[in-house]
């Protein structure tokens, strides 16, 4: 807590990811685990499918995010590449929305860069208002996430977030969670020293 | 329930319609607590150890304003790759931009790290007790803001992205020598993928730090423990890769142990360095053993 202190990344109030009034994240312990098989049809039921991922550098700063989003574009691009969809084909988007001031703004330039048009039609999450930030289990528990609101048709809202930052223009899950389906999600992690991943992932059908 | 892994639409091809098939070590690079390269190698490692539990590494002198604050870990980590190009006569530009892949293995040097941050926190706790004002004690609160960065193991792979420009696919794997046979191969299918043109793997392990720990828990690894910093560069070519887990270790891994001592994830890149002494240029078999799980890697 005292090292996130130290970097003024903890806020004082609470968690508000793409909020105007952000001022930071806190911490949420958390264990997660994804089982996963080889795609072969055998085996029980399953909760959905990776499509895609991918990862790159920053190659920026040890500390905070390329100011440009250079990284986290390649690893958004590359992995629904890697996919084989489209943004026409994305349904969902669980951020990384931390809630620190630099990473949503940055972040949301990013999602409408490779989004496209569909950037504002396309429901946009952040679960670290509820959870915190779980550091290296985060993007585990969004995974998760993603394929459960898949399996129960619902998404859940980024809680904290009540006044939407005009610079992070995106459909956000606000006020309460959204009944719809997603079907393709798309799963954003950064971390120190300037690493970005994506995933792309399936629920399963219902 | 489960997660199986696929693509959407096999119809839709993979990304690279030719991905190369196969994959070549092109250099590696060593640097270990016996000196630079593999030549500085004793042939007995626990003979020459002479008793010592730990060999040190040096910490590397290198310019630039950025490194006073860097850790010795990632010092090494700049110093191995470089070392890498300039054996290699690779110039800084041929691996700078996305089409170079990082990958950073360890199984020990987010510790010293780590052991940087808590003393440093300490410190300050201590004084700040000892009757410090919170304001005249800002200089030391400043110590939280420059080691805890690096007490993230992405911080490692960081510095060295950030010193040579990559900003290709990268990953960071924690463990000894059996994740850095699982970052050869997964360098080798990031190749075959298409999704670079170059592959850098890199480990670096420092014990010295740490020394108090390792002497409390000696009966985890072996001695010497011996500080490292290996790198190797892979790019397409005509060796085929094949992983599996092998129960025995391979010649190579038993000669990386005899030569080295315990270098943990360094190993299999030694004992690629060693193959590469010794003439061989086909065939290689490198293996790798942490905590009862062995890797293996053979190129054909």
């Amino acid at each position: 807590m005292r090292g996130f202190d130290a970097l003024r990344s903890l806020t004082r109030e609470r968690v508000r990811p793409f909020d105007r009034r952000r001022s930071g994240l806190l911490l949420g312990e958390a264990a997660a685990l994804v089982l996963m098989t080889r795609d072969d049809g055998k085996g029980g039921p399953k909760l959905g499918r990776l499509l895609g991922h991918a990862s790159a550098s920053d190659g920026s700063h040890i500390a905070a995010p390329d100011p440009n989003g250079r990284g986290l574009e390649f690893a958004v691009r590359a992995a629904l590449d890697e996919a084989a969809v489209t943004p026409a084909d994305v349904d969902f988007v669980s951020a990384h929305g931390t809630g620190t001031p630099l990473n949503d703004r940055i972040e949301a330039e990013v999602l409408r860069r490779t989004l496209g048009r569909r950037a504002s039609a396309i429901p946009v999450n952040s679960i670290k208002g509820a959870l915190g930030h779980s550091m290296g289990a985060a993007a585990a528990l969004e995974a998760i996430m993603c394929l459960l609101a898949s399996r129960e048709g619902v998404v859940p809202h980024t809680l904290g977030l009540e006044e939407p930052d005009p610079a992070c223009d995106l459909d956000h899950v606000l006020g309460s969670p959204r009944a719809t389906r997603p079907r393709v999600s798309l799963s954003t992690s950064l971390g120190f020293g300037g690493c970005n991943a994506a995933l792309v992932l399936e629920g399963a059908e219902t | 329930m489960t997660v199986s892994l696929g693509s959407r639409s096999a119809a839709a091809g993979p990304a690279n319609p030719t991905p190369p098939t196969g994959t070549t070590v092109e250099a590696v690079a060593v640097l270990t607590g016996w000196g630079h390269g593999i030549r500085a190698l004793p042939a007995d490692a626990a003979r020459a150890a002479a008793g010592r539990a730990v060999i040190p590494l040096f910490r590397p002198v290198l310019e630039g304003e950025r490194f006073r604050r860097a850790t010795r870990e990632c010092l090494l980590g700049v110093a191995a790759v470089d070392a890498l190009l300039r054996e290699s006569d690779i110039a800084r530009d041929m691996i700078r931009g996305s089409a170079t892949a990082l990958i950073y293995v360890t199984g020990a040097a987010y510790g010293a790290s780590n052991q940087a941050f808590i003393v440093a926190e300490s410190m300050r706790q201590a004084r700040t007790e000892g009757g410090l004002t919170e304001k005249r004690a800002g200089s030391l609160a400043s110590s939280g803001t420059l080691h805890f960065p690096y007490t993230a193991p992405s911080a490692m792979a960081g510095e060295v992205a950030i010193e040579f420009g990559l900003t290709g696919p990268y990953g960071i794997l924690i463990g000894g020598a059996a994740a850095t046979i699982d970052a050869l191969w997964q360098a080798t299918r990031l190749l075959a993928g298409g999704r670079c043109e170059r592959a850098l793997v890199l480990a670096v392990e420092t014990f010295e730090e740490c020394a108090a720990l390792y002497a409390r828990g000696r009966w985890l690894v072996r001695r010497p423990l011996v500080e490292a910093a290996a790198c190797a560069l892979l790019v397409p070519g005509a060796l085929r890769a094949r992983y599996d887990a092998p129960r025995t270790p391979s010649t190579l891994e038993t000669l990386a142990r005899v030569r080295a001592g315990e270098t943990l994830a360094c190993a299999p890149l030694i004992a690629l360095a060693l193959a590469r002494d010794g003439g061989a240029a086909g065939s290689v078999s490198v293996t790798g053993e942490w905590r009862g799980r062995r890797a293996g890697l053979h190129w054909q």
